[in-house]
């Protein structure tokens, strides 16, 4: 087909669409008679068209049940078509078994077409019947149309909506405050059974012939929606129709939030707004002009002003209308008791009023009124201000380059924003471990805000490709899932360092931080970084961060090879530190004579080159203490750390474990906190949290993390830390039975198979706690056959303690300190209590002093 | 881009574009496109396991989120709008050909817009099908294919539509009557052959 054709085509369907359906094939044949193929091509088009409704603007939108007199629905007799509303058609039926005229509404059927909703609209409808109040409509059956669209019966009702009484403009003071108390009573009857309406509105509101008010359609907004089309966009009197009546909704609606008890105070506040003025509180040409609006506007208060709305009224209105649902009424409720108290008072100026009135107004000012008007005062004052973010998390940027071998690139750019954070002094900034573990997340940035109990979220994205380099971050008000600020760099390689202060200080300026001009030089003065050598050391980060042996190694030789390329590059000889300090501990296998002095010499190079590097002195301090048992030595570099970067999880979590071997329990556990502060979903520090309140004999509260922690999902080999540590928890409990539990748990966490299970029970069984630590002792004696690790001797050393065989003890803790082991740092405190008969004997204190500890 | 964090970028760029400076769409796309992103994966996080992607309020959403950094009486909407189109329509069925390429052999993916759309015969939509049949009309009429795209991905009135294109009403409602037929067909035609 060419496009003249088509052309041609489309102005013959469009003619034949304005004939009646049954004459449009007799017009195609008319005017195509000379040219067959375009014949067969327009009545192929007309053919996909659906039949029941050939031109799609003219067809209602929402599948209209069409009732005529005498129709039957159920039980119900149709009389007649009483409105039309957004929401469907409403009918006055007569009811014959109890002989009265009911209201019945019947729905859109093209929205309810899933069983759930069904299900979900006669659970709603059941909870709306159950509100018995004079100020709501009162529901008296429901039902399915023969086309599966349900319907509502209630009472019916003869008076007007709200919204026909507005069209003959303002009401007075009076009049409005009336309607609105009775409005408030209803709604405070629904919030109270935990019923939200969700689209209160003056076309839901009726008044009746007797004055009465009464709420319509609770329960039913939250099923449906009012659906874009032709048809229902060309009614000017709800501007907006595309999410739903816009006037009226509060901005948590508007963003797209299914809204709270607030939302519906929100839009009460609207309309007695528009009940007392006869304007709309927020008014627009189009809907996104409304939702502008609803979001940054405050209603005029002139037309307030026109209209002599009473001070208290205002105040009422005010907070009812706060953007924050926090700052408003907490409920209809409250609002109820403000709105009655406001109408005393307002009535105590007019001077018809009697005298025990007057009294009682004046006594409920002088109880109530003082202290009233702070906590409105207070909760005004309380709006959003981007200066309440004091914490952030750094989501991980996302990798969109669509290649997995860039991953590394975005976590180590999503790094260096935290370190960066961290250092311009940002309170509380979520460590790496705890943000890493949101990558791939399905949960919402409120949510994740609320776990890890921050304000600010930045998410970004990062495109890579060649030298190009794309960053795209924004920083989100968390709680409330708004934007604060966001912004996009396209740069080379090379200036991938400016692009991190850049979005660093940005963030900075946008939550109102006032920088030092040293922290501002800080930043600036990054000096130029080989982009190689930049890129070789994330992905070091990359590796070190996955702490399996092998991953270790590929971590050394990043940054070796980062080095390599820059030989003045401060953080890769601070990752080296690291992984050699992660290898010579417990996740690798090599001797710590090997190891650690490795890591120091990185660590003192990292220092040398940068003297305020908060990882190269952490760095350091790690290997004072664990391999030099240098206390006081290892402290001072902690402290050191702590006071350049109060964000570094590490420095907290290894200074606590300093803490805990130094046998100052309380000052462990203060410290410990610090590191789930700023990495609270990080397992390694909630263990060692646990391990101090374990220490400290808080063994009900180190039982209660641990269960939390588990919550994680930690991996196989934590999860085994963790039941370990609840087993030692329970045995000083006194509970062996469910201290062998935890045992077995542990034993399954490291993969031993149900065989090896049923013989730890039999053991147990046979000779209890005392059989199974024989039965570790085996096992790590065997281990130690094939491999002399230090982490196994210290192992055994604590088995034959257990097991009361105190010479062979000593002999194994005199191999560790041969080994240098970094286990034996914790002699002296001993958390696991497995070296308690050893103290007593003379040759503790000789252990300590071959390890340079005084006792 | 200069790193200028300024809240009102946003806008800004919308006014350069509009003024003729077409490094400003490039500049503003990634935002945008990020924004898109970011609603839409919220959306496919929160909702039910047979989600439904209403365009529509998504693009109405990320529309909220940058406007309400700037200022509310935001004249530049429809050019937002066309922007947002395009990306949702990008992301859309992106995201159903991965999901399709997923289940190799479980057949095209199908993804409700029914909602979003107001289509209620078209009850679920082949998106990719509907995307190859979009590219054909886009060929014959470039115009009508916008328009189809405002309507359809940014779940445009008619009304905002005509505005975004700078025609009538009354045309924009006859394009897109006679582009959801040949739509309408060219699917059918897809899915029997």
């Amino acid at each position: 087909m060419t496009p003249e054709r088509w052309q041609q085509i489309k102005g013959i369907l469009h003619l034949a669409l304005q004939k009646q359906p049954e004459e449009r094939s007799a017009y195609v044949d008319l005017v195509c008679q000379t040219d067959p193929s375009l014949q067969r091509e327009v009545k192929s088009l007309l053919g996909s068209a659906p039949g029941a409704a050939e031109d799609f603007l003219k067809s209602a939108p929402l599948n209209r049940a069409w009732l005529a007199k005498g129709d039957r629905l159920g039980a119900y007799e149709i009389i007649t078509l009483l409105g039309l509303g957004g929401m469907g058609e409403v009918y006055r039926a007569h009811d014959p078994r109890l002989g009265r005229d009911v209201a019945v509404k019947v729905l859109p059927r093209a929205e309810m077409n899933e069983q759930n909703r069904l299900h979900r609209f006669e659970q709603e409808a059941r909870a709306a019947a159950a509100l018995n109040h004079p100020n709501i409509l009162a529901i008296y059956d429901i039902g399915t149309t023969e086309h599966g669209g349900p319907y509502v019966v209630s009472e019916l009702l003869e008076g007007c909506t709200v919204r026909q009484r507005l069209e003959l403009g303002p009401l007075p003071a009076q009049e409005a405050i009336a309607h609105a108390i009775q409005c408030c009573r209803g709604l405070a009857a629904a919030h109270d059974k935990g019923i939200i309406h969700r689209d209160l509105k003056p076309e839901n509101l009726f008044i009746t012939r007797d004055g009465v008010v009464k709420i319509l359609d609770f329960g039913l907004a939250k099923l449906i929606r009012p659906l874009p089309d032709a048809s229902t966009l060309q009614n000017a009197t709800e501007p907006g129709i595309v999410l739903g009546t816009v006037g009226y909704m509060s901005p948590e609606q508007v963003r797209g939030e299914s809204g709270d008890p607030r939302s519906d105070i929100f839009a009460f506040g609207a309309i007695l707004y528009e009940l007392l003025t006869g304007k709309r509180a927020f008014t627009g040409k189009t809907s996104a002009d409304v939702i502008g609006a609803i979001l940054n506007q405050e209603p005029s208060g002139l037309a307030l002003s026109k209209q002599n709305v009473p001070a208290f009224l205002k105040i009422v209105l005010q907070r009812c209308l706060q953007k924050d649902p926090a700052a408003r009424f907490s409920s209809a409720r409250e609002l109820l008791s403000e709105m009655e108290r406001v109408t005393v008072s307002h009535l105590r100026a007019k001077p018809l009023l009697s005298k025990w009135l007057v009294a009682f107004a004046a006594v409920l000012l002088v109880s109530a009124g003082v202290w009233k008007f702070r906590v409105i005062r207070d909760s005004i004052s309380a709006k959003f201000d981007s200066r309440n973010i004091d914490s952030i998390a750094v989501l991980p940027l996302e990798n969109l380059s669509g290649d997995s071998s860039q991953e590394y690139f975005a976590d180590g750019m999503t790094e260096s924003l935290i370190t960066d954070l961290a250092k311009i002094g940002v309170p509380r900034v979520i460590s790496r471990t705890s943000v890493m573990q949101y990558k791939g997340t399905h949960k919402s940035v409120p949510e994740i805000a609320n776990e890890l109990g921050v304000t600010g979220i930045v998410e970004g994205s990062i495109v890579r490709s060649g030298d190009h380099v794309r960053v795209t971050a924004q920083l989100i008000f968390g709680p409330r899932d708004q934007h604060v600020w966001a912004d996009s760099y396209d740069r080379n390689l090379r200036d991938v360092l400016n692009i991190e202060n850049e979005v660093s200080q940005s963030i900075a300026e946008a939550i109102r931080l006032k920088l030092s001009d040293e922290e501002k030089a800080h930043l600036a003065a990054s000096r130029p970084v080989d982009p190689e050598a930049h890129d070789a050391y994330l992905k070091g980060r990359f590796f070190w961060s996955q702490r399996s042996e092998s991953d270790l190694k590929k971590a050394i030789a990043s940054f070796q090879q980062a080095i390599a390329k820059d030989p003045n590059y401060p953080p890769a000889y601070a990752g080296l530190a690291d992984t050699y300090f992660y290898l010579g501990y417990a996740w690798g296998k090599m001797p710590p004579t090997e190891a650690m002095p490795l890591a120091r010499a990185a660590a003192q190079k990292a220092i040398e080159l940068d003297p305020n590097s908060a990882e190269g002195h952490t760095s350091l301090a790690t290997v004072d203490l664990s391999y030099d048992w240098n206390f006081p030595g290892a402290e001072q570099e902690f402290k050191r750390a702590i006071a350049l970067n109060a964000n570094y999880e590490w420095a907290h979590h290894a200074y606590s474990a300093l803490l805990i071997a130094a046998g100052r329990p309380e000052e462990a556990i203060a410290e410990g906190r610090k590191a789930v502060e700023v990495d609270p979903l990080s397992v390694p520090a909630r263990n060692i949290l646990a391990l101090e309140l374990l220490d400290a004999g808080r063994l009900d509260e180190s039982i209660q993390l641990d269960l939390k922690t588990l919550e994680i999902d930690p991996n196989p080999t934590h999860l085994a830390m963790i039941h370990g540590r609840l087993q030692d928890t329970y045995q000083r409990k006194g509970m062996p039975r469910e201290a062998f539990e935890e045992h077995i748990k542990t034993l399954q966490a490291f993969g031993v198979d149900s065989k090896g299970i049923d013989e730890q029970r039999k053991i147990y069984a046979e000779r209890g706690w005392r059989g199974i630590t024989e039965s570790d002792l085996n096992s790590e004696l065997h281990e130690w056959e094939k491999e002399h690790w230090h982490f196994i001797a210290f192992m055994i050393a604590q088995s034959y303690a257990r097991l009361g065989d105190r010479d062979q003890a000593f002999i194994w803790l005199d191999k560790c300190i041969d080994l240098r082991s970094t286990m034996m740092y914790l002699i002296d405190s001993d958390p696991r209590g497995a070296f308690a008969t050893l103290r007593s004997d003379p040759r503790f204190a000789g252990i300590k002093r071959k390890m340079g500890m005084s006792s | 881009m200069s790193a200028s964090s300024s809240p009102h970028q946003v806008s800004e760029l919308l006014m350069r574009w509009r003024e003729g400076d077409s490094n400003a769409l490039d500049s503003l796309i990634p935002v945008v496109y990020a924004e898109l992103r970011r609603v839409a994966r919220g959306h496919l996080r929160r909702e039910r396991p047979h989600h439904t992607l209403q365009s529509a309020a998504l693009v109405h959403e990320a529309y909220v989120r940058l406007a309400s950094q700037t200022s509310p009486q935001w004249e530049n909407r429809a050019h937002f709008f066309g922007v947002a189109a395009r990306l949702m329509r990008e992301i859309l069925v992106d995201h159903a050909r991965n999901r399709g390429a997923a289940k190799r052999g479980a057949g095209t993916t199908q993804i409700a817009l029914n909602e979003a759309l107001n289509i209620p015969q078209l009850k679920s939509v082949d998106l990719i099908l509907l995307d190859d049949a979009l590219l054909r009309l886009s060929k014959l009429d470039e115009r009508q294919g916008r328009i189809v795209e405002l309507r359809f991905f940014a779940g445009l009135s008619i009304e905002d539509t005509s505005e975004a294109l700078g025609i009538s009403p009354a045309t924009v409602s006859r394009e897109w009557t006679t582009a959801r037929l040949w739509l309408r067909r060219e699917i059918a035609k897809a899915n029997t052959a």
